[in-house]
């Protein structure tokens, strides 16, 4: 069998006190945890800077001036300047400039796509024809028709449940109250994906230390 | 010139992205492209802002030894360490070996001390989720009843365990019968079922009013009565 190397065994070594340092947490809270969790802070904030040098300083503004001579593209970066005025509390007003230029591009696009992709195609999704009859057998026309249904009821009655300009009583409150089962029903899903993926995580970082540390992986499976 | 110069900025800058949106010719999709690249250089200084936040709280904490110093420098090493071998170290074939070295240290750092503590610290959640589950889902209503079977479902039909525990009350219940009305996957076809029709209704009526909340405020935005960017300067 072939040996790891050092550095292989130095890093799983390291990522795994990381880990168990970081999970002491759950015991209570803790000089080593702090330690980690103020490592974690610096790293990523290191790694957020590096990332945006990398990707947008490099091939957005140094290449376009230095090799294709943009000098254009110096504009931006003057405005993106005027951002780092907020460190001084006397000219701060003028990082209002970048802010309100990158908001009001955000402001401006997210109209039209909003529009296009929250709106137009969801009420097209919505259009479903309540009664299928185009699948092979008539068990599978009955599913189709039945989830299509419970679809136009639900969106309609979640719409009616968030309509408060009409009071929710009598059958239109009865409608709005399916709309909150609905609701709630959707939130009961929308947490079952949240704690899988947290508990996938966790799997993840238990099969880390078993396997790649404590090889103890094989042995438990047997 | 405090006021009246940013709320133009925004306001031009919204209306230009609005009209290019209409009017798709070559020379707006050109313009379009550039108005983002210099909004993503922009963006890049508000980032550098957010780190000279962080890099100032922690040296302040320092200055005055105030409970916790210890960690300020912490964080300040793992910032500067990361930063120095990101932005020096680098891949490219013409570069001198120690940038190469630096960028090898910092792919090292990544897989070793970034990713661990990232999975870790966020699998944390798993735990304090559970205690909060245990608390949201005591089933006293119907609707913590419909939450509860919900998540449930979710979490048990998408898993191998779920899938076993169905296909065993299918031959329990129909003995492997070819004529069973359902199919032994019938819990993950359940699952799939619950996040495809009650869950998107549900999901598509809550983002009609986001979205429609979301154009009224970008169109307050670029006509001024909203100027997010006036606050904090």
């Amino acid at each position: 069998m072939e040996h790891p190397g050092f550095w292989h065994v130095f890093s799983v070594w390291v990522a795994a006190l990381l880990t168990l340092i970081a999970y002491s947490f759950l015991y209570k809270d803790n000089p080593a945890y702090r330690f980690v969790e103020a490592l974690f802070v610096g790293v990523s904030a290191g790694y957020g800077l590096a990332i945006v040098y990398r990707d947008v300083v490099i091939p957005d503004l140094w290449k376009p001036i230095h090799d294709e001579g943009d000098l254009l593209r110096l504009i931006p970066a003057v405005i993106g300047v005027l951002m780092l005025s907020r460190f001084h509390p006397k000219i701060s007003w003028l990082s209002r400039w970048p802010m309100a230029f990158t908001i009001g591009i955000g402001a401006g696009m997210s109209i039209p796509a909003t529009i296009q992709a929250n709106i137009l195609k969801q009420v097209q999704g919505t259009m479903v024809s309540p009664v299928v009859l185009d699948k092979a057998t008539a068990m599978e026309n009955a599913v189709a028709s039945v989830s299509n249904v419970v679809l136009i009821i639900g969106v309609l009655s979640v719409l009616a449940y968030f309509f408060f300009s009409k009071e929710h009583t009598g059958g239109y409150g009865r409608f709005c109250k399916l709309g909150i089962y609905f609701l709630m029903f959707s939130f009961g899903a929308s947490f079952g994906y949240t704690v899988m993926a947290r508990v996938s995580l966790l799997i993840g970082r238990v099969t880390f230390l078993l396997y790649d540390w404590l090889h103890v992986g094989a042995v438990l499976l047997r | 010139m405090r006021t009246q110069v940013p709320v133009a900025i925004a306001f031009i800058a919204g209306v230009v992205m609005v009209i290019q949106f209409f009017v798709p010719t070559h020379h707006s999709m050109a313009l379009r492209d550039t108005l983002l690249a210099w909004t993503r250089i922009i963006s890049a200084f508000a980032l550098v802002v957010g780190i000279g936040s962080l890099v100032s709280i922690n040296i302040s904490k320092l200055r005055r030894l105030s409970p916790g110093w210890i960690y300020a420098i912490v964080t300040l090493a793992g910032f500067a360490v990361m930063a120095v071998f990101g932005i020096l170290g680098t891949k490219e074939a013409a570069a001198p070996a120690w940038r190469h070295t630096l960028d090898r240290c910092y792919q090292w750092l990544f897989d070793n001390v970034q990713v661990p503590m990232d999975a870790t610290i966020f699998s944390l959640l798993a735990f304090f989720i559970a205690s909060a589950a245990y608390r949201t889902f005591r089933a006293r209503t119907f609707e913590a009843s419909l939450l509860l079977a919900a998540a449930l479902l979710v979490m048990v039909g998408r898993v191998p365990l779920g899938v076993e525990i169905g296909a065993k009350l299918h031959e329990a219940i129909w003995g492997g019968s070819t004529t069973a009305p359902v199919t032994p996957e019938w819990l993950q076809s359940l699952t799939e079922w619950v996040l495809n029709c009650p869950n998107t209704a549900a999901q598509r009526a809550i983002m009609f009013g986001a979205a429609l909340a979301a154009v009224a405020q970008a169109l307050r935005i670029i006509v001024g009565i909203e100027r997010p960017y006036m606050s904090g300067s």
